[in-house]
């Protein structure tokens, strides 16, 4: 009895589990083996095209200084995204979870949310218009201010960030919230009855226990904020040059899969590295 | 293809370009129909009062931040040639050209990808020198952006595309018809006027209006005469100029 109950229940584990897991399989492992594959061919098997296996795409890398000065870049870059997207972000989910309430809290929500509705390409183009020297932030400016400013942000590493920013910010409001959401409301009135400031509740109780959340957001955004190209390509102009961007190089302008592939799997590697080594410290703040 | 069902080559090719094309391998098909000579630089009329006539003026500060070339590797670094006075086609001084490159670099605002971005870039008035190619020229200028044309002193990038048809196509009479109509004056006159590449066919260029763009800046033999045509670059000289431009921008 109890083996038929428990080959019933495995059945409906797979059941639920296989559709998910099956398309993971076709959508992202079998396109990163290919990937995989490409990294170590001498050139692209195209027509005549006469290739080998090889570990020179990778050897690449670490023949000039180029590529890890750019990976260098992007990282300091995502580590700055995800910094503003967190300072931006947590008090937003903060007062969303725990001040706001009914439909207040529903309308602004929405507004979190708005950048997931258009397309990436169209919310970037469209802090270009408002950007440029001339563009809506200047003319807006200039039309309230009573004196002149010139404000002309694109195509510089600010206008990178401030697009990324507004790309990724949900992320970290959305996660933060959940983990806000969750605390008690009963522990937070505890400590102040026992005479706890505003910073010793945040401190010793918010962020500690919001903490997960906030860290997932963080991973979330810190991620494909160091492979992006689009956002630097389009708004940082001559210093929108990344390791997101060189990669896309191989790939569109080049045709140079193999190294792209190459260089997208170092960055693979690095990402991994890099949480890999700030797990033990994640997981001590959250302990 | 068969070249007897063209417009014999003494007619059909404009005299420099016949030139030019004996110094290509016979049988490229890059060659075959050549079309298009192009590229060099431009400005927005309203930063100048009189037009420049040297390359130098994308290295003059007067202009820093507000200069743009294409983001390509080999384009790159063939201006830099044209701008310290060697063959692009043979490059015998590639430190020359790094440090020219690099002295460049300040200057630029963006890179620009496509004649979408460009137009938008010199509308905005980010820019007031920047390369160009000569079709993409005419139509931004029959669009009414305030920019002129010019062909340095020093000289300007040119290539030449070409329509070819594959042996082993089954339409071929319609590919020769299309290529004929493509090169026939009275459609490239219609087409000049919406901005067109110059042409190949030397009947074709000579019954465009006086005052039509390819007509007006490229019939001038002495302009064409500073134009260097690409050759065939060999992967070993693309890799180079590519980790060059690579480095020059990771630099920034």
């Amino acid at each position: 009895m109890s083996t038929t109950l428990a080959n019933q229940q495995r059945s409906k584990i797979i059941s639920l589990l296989s559709p998910a897991y099956l398309w993971l399989t076709v959508a992202i492992f079998l396109p990163l083996s290919a990937m995989l594959y490409f990294s170590f061919l001498s050139d692209v098997p195209f027509g005549q095209t006469e290739w080998h296996l090889t570990t020179e795409n990778y050897q690449a890398f670490f023949q000039t200084t180029t590529y890890a000065k750019l990976l260098w870049k992007s990282i300091k870059l995502g580590l700055i995204v995800t910094g503003f997207a967190v300072l931006v972000g947590f008090p937003c989910a903060y007062v969303l979870a725990k001040v706001i309430q009914g439909r207040a809290r529903e309308a602004l929500f929405l507004l979190v949310i708005l950048p997931f509705w258009s397309n990436s390409l169209v919310r970037i183009f469209s802090w270009a218009i408002v950007l440029r020297g001339n563009g809506v932030l200047e003319i807006g400016l200039n039309a309230i201010l009573p004196f002149e400013v010139d404000v002309n942000l694109m195509f510089s590493t600010p206008a990178i960030v401030i697009g990324l920013v507004h790309s990724y910010l949900p992320y970290v409001i959305l996660t933060s919230y959940l983990a806000l959401q969750a605390i008690d409301d009963n522990l937070i009135d505890a400590a102040r009855s026992m005479g706890a400031g505003k910073h010793t509740i945040l401190w010793r109780i918010i962020l500690p226990l919001s903490l997960p959340g906030l860290l997932a957001g963080a991973v979330l955004i810190f991620v494909p904020v160091v492979g992006s190209f689009m956002e630097p390509r389009i708004l940082g102009g001559r210093v929108g040059t990344y390791f997101g961007t060189v990669i896309e190089d191989q790939f569109v302008a080049v045709f140079n899969w193999p190294l792209g592939a190459a260089l997208s799997f170092i960055l693979l590697a690095v990402v991994l590295v890099i949480l890999a080594l700030s797990s033990p410290i994640l997981r001590r703040a959250q302990t | 293809m068969s070249p007897r069902r063209f417009p014999r080559p003494s007619k059909a090719l404009h005299p420099h370009r016949q030139q030019n094309r004996s110094q290509q391998p016979a049988n490229d098909p890059t060659y075959n129909a050549p079309k298009r000579p192009i590229n060099i630089h431009k400005e927005n009329t309203q930063a100048f009062e009189e037009a420049p006539t040297s390359i130098e003026v994308f290295w003059d500060s007067a202009h820093a931040g507000k200069v743009s070339i294409r983001d390509d590797a080999l384009e790159a670094v063939q201006f830099a040639a044209i701008a310290t006075d060697q063959d692009i086609n043979d490059i015998a001084d590639m430190d020359a050209v790094k440090s020219k490159l690099t002295a460049l670099m300040p200057q630029i605002k963006t890179y620009w990808g496509s004649e979408n971005d460009w137009n938008q870039f010199m509308a905005a008035g980010d820019l007031e020198v920047a390369t160009i190619w000569s079709g993409s020229a005419s139509r931004s200028m029959s669009a009414g952006l305030p920019v002129e044309f010019v062909v340095p002193s020093e000289g300007a990038i040119g290539w030449l595309d070409g329509l070819s048809i594959p042996v082993s196509s089954t339409k071929q009479d319609a590919a020769h018809a299309f290529i004929n109509w493509i090169i026939d004056p009275a459609f490239y006159v219609k087409w000049a006027a919406d901005g067109a590449p110059a042409s190949a066919n030397a009947k074709a260029a000579a019954a465009l209006p006086d005052d039509a763009f390819n007509k007006r800046i490229l019939s001038d033999p002495e302009v064409v005469a500073r134009v260097q045509f690409q050759r065939p670059v060999s992967d070993e000289n693309r890799e180079a100029y590519l980790a060059l431009w690579q480095e020059l921008k990771a630099a920034q």
